[in-house]
């Protein structure tokens, strides 16, 4: 059985901010790795267990030092080999060339998707993530929607900072045709 | 849906196959100073790019606009369409987790970490489920090899970490070594080993490979089948060679979870080392240290071998013991157990063998 928690009051009101700030992030980020809101609120409360468990014994990140980076580093490492874990399970890899994806041919110009579609944009972003390995999503994730540099990337993934940048931009290419193919396949071209 | 575009389709020019693969980073601010500056200057006088470096634009904004933070008032939000996701749920408070750590602490007695205390949705019901009937499978057939050997297991006599998962009936330690998992792992033991180049992890010839990742995590048929639930009797032997990246690039094997963990290490410099690791950031407790055990140079195969007991390893390299070490933070550890590598190479594995230690 585990002890009660050890954390200092100020730990613990240190750790309360910390979840209230980053928990939505971090669930928009998972959910965009495992695909389903429900896992990623699964993989969240497991994550923050984990951080609660090393704040408790006042281990780095969590050691009262105020190093906001390195917190959001570490849950978003974390998060991501939870995720990585659960999207195995869930046999939804896909076995592809680690080549750079030639360019997409474009016959026409895009033009931004009108509001309304967002919902079947959201389905098609979906489906086109899932066509990507997970380091080639994550990297996407922390990337453009988390901000996260290429080297701040590496170091949540445990690989080098060029590895980071050749993952981004080969994860951009990938999730750019594939996004688009898929919208042609479905026939809806108002993003074209 | 259009298609009454009047715009000339734009062509490509000589130099787009250069600035092409630079424009996915144009706008994240990942590239030096001169290439942002001459990829602007070819953008001025190139449609064919223009267009490019629109469409990642519109993916991005897309990525975006779905994947940014979920509303804070998530239960009004699941009406609002296109801006909820079906599973959303209220956002979490400290009690929620500490109750979570809590029930998973309590219920944790074969170190897999159960389902929330709050969520638990059916498919991971069914998980948990399943990984239940397996523990329970497995531990009846080694209780039945070692009532087979040995007539009945006996009892550790020294007592168990207070930090140790109180389990009465999973701490009982053989009186001599048993062997509970060995492979040659030319090819997967079974399914749930991670076999997939783009981690990182995976089987190729005849070998399990760890390219350019921090630790391949082997499954819980392996991770968990040693009888006290963690590696904390445990006698580790691998094959291990280099076969790519530097030669000061470290690897060898990982005790401990996700998060914290130990790694013995070598380096084809003939090194070995001892590390306690938070994640990705790694503190060394048996600094880089010259052994002539270990064989050198990329391709050279030698054989790790780790004994822990207890908080105390044991370090051997091709049959000779190199060092040894304690880590009292070891025991808050969950057992499970990697194959690990430094990010910047590729090693191959072969003829795991793990047995008790005593």
């Amino acid at each position: 059985m585990r002890e009660p928690s050890t954390a200092s009051p100020a730990i613990t009101a240190e750790f309360a901010s910390i979840l209230e700030r980053t928990q939505r992030p971090l669930r928009s980020f998972v959910r965009g790795l495992v695909g389903s809101a429900e896992q990623a609120s699964d993989i969240v409360q497991d994550v923050f267990v984990d951080a609660w468990r090393t704040a408790q014994i006042s281990k780095a990140p969590f050691d009262g030092n105020g190093d906001e980076l390195a917190i959001r580093r570490w849950l978003f490492h974390v998060a991501y080999r939870r995720a990585a874990a659960v999207w195995r399970h869930n046999h939804v890899l896909h076995f592809e060339s680690l080549e750079v994806t030639p360019a997409l041919q474009l016959d026409r110009f895009y033009e931004p998707v009108p509001f309304e579609d967002r919902i079947a944009e959201g389905e098609l972003l979906r489906k086109a993530l899932a066509e990507l390995g997970p380091q080639d999503a994550v990297c996407l994730l922390l990337n453009v929607v988390q901000g996260f540099t290429a080297m701040e990337i590496a170091s949540i993934l445990d690989i080098g900072p060029v590895a980071a940048k050749k993952r981004l931009a080969r994860a951009k290419h990938r999730l750019r045709d594939a996004y688009f193919e898929e919208s042609r396949a479905r026939g809806t071209e108002a993003r074209l | 849906m259009s298609d009454n575009h009047a715009t000339p389709r734009p062509t490509r020019q000589p130099f787009c196959s250069v600035y092409a693969p630079l424009l996915p980073l144009l706008h994240s601010g990942e590239l030096a100073e001169q290439e942002q500056a001459s990829v602007e200057a070819h953008l001025a006088d190139c449609a064919w790019c223009q267009n490019q470096l629109t469409t990642f634009d519109i993916v991005d904004a897309a990525l975006r606009w779905h994947y940014a933070s979920e509303p804070k008032e998530t239960a009004s939000a699941a009406s609002l369409g296109s801006g909820s996701h079906p599973g959303m749920r209220p956002d979490l408070t400290l009690e929620d987790i500490m109750k979570a750590d809590q029930k998973q602490a309590s219920t944790t007695s074969a170190q897999q970490l159960p389902s929330p205390a709050r969520h638990q949705p059916a498919r991971m019901t069914k998980i948990a489920a399943l990984g239940t009937i397996a523990a329970v499978l497995l531990i009846t057939i080694l209780a039945a090899v070692l009532f087979a050997q040995r007539g009945a297991p006996s009892h550790s006599a020294g007592p168990r970490p207070t930090s140790t998962p109180a389990n009465p009936t999973a701490t009982a330690t053989p009186t001599g070594p048993t062997v509970l998992f060995q492979n040659s792992l030319a090819s997967p033991p079974d399914s749930s080993w991670p076999n997939d180049p783009s981690i990182g992890c995976f089987f190729a010839g005849g070998s399990f490979h760890a390219k350019q990742i921090m630790n391949c995590g082997i499954p819980a048929s392996v991770s968990y089948s040693e009888p006290t639930g963690m590696y904390e009797n445990a006698d580790i032997t691998v094959q291990v060679k280099q076969i790519g990246g530097p030669a000061t690039g470290s690897y060898g094997i990982g005790l401990g979870n996700t998060v914290q963990w130990d790694r013995f290490d070598i380096e084809s410099t003939g090194k070995w080392s001892f590390l306690d690791c938070q994640g990705a950031n790694c503190t060394a407790i048996v600094s880089p240290t010259a052994s002539a055990a270990i064989r050198t140079g990329l391709g050279a195969t030698n054989t790790l071998e780790v004994r822990v007991v207890s908080n105390h390893f044991d370090f051997f390299v091709n049959g000779t013991k190199v060092g040894q070490a304690d880590d009292i933070n070891y025991l808050n550890r969950s057992g499970q157990f990697a194959l690990d590598g430094s990010d910047t190479i590729e090693v191959v594995f072969n003829n795991l063998k793990i047995a008790t230690a005593s």
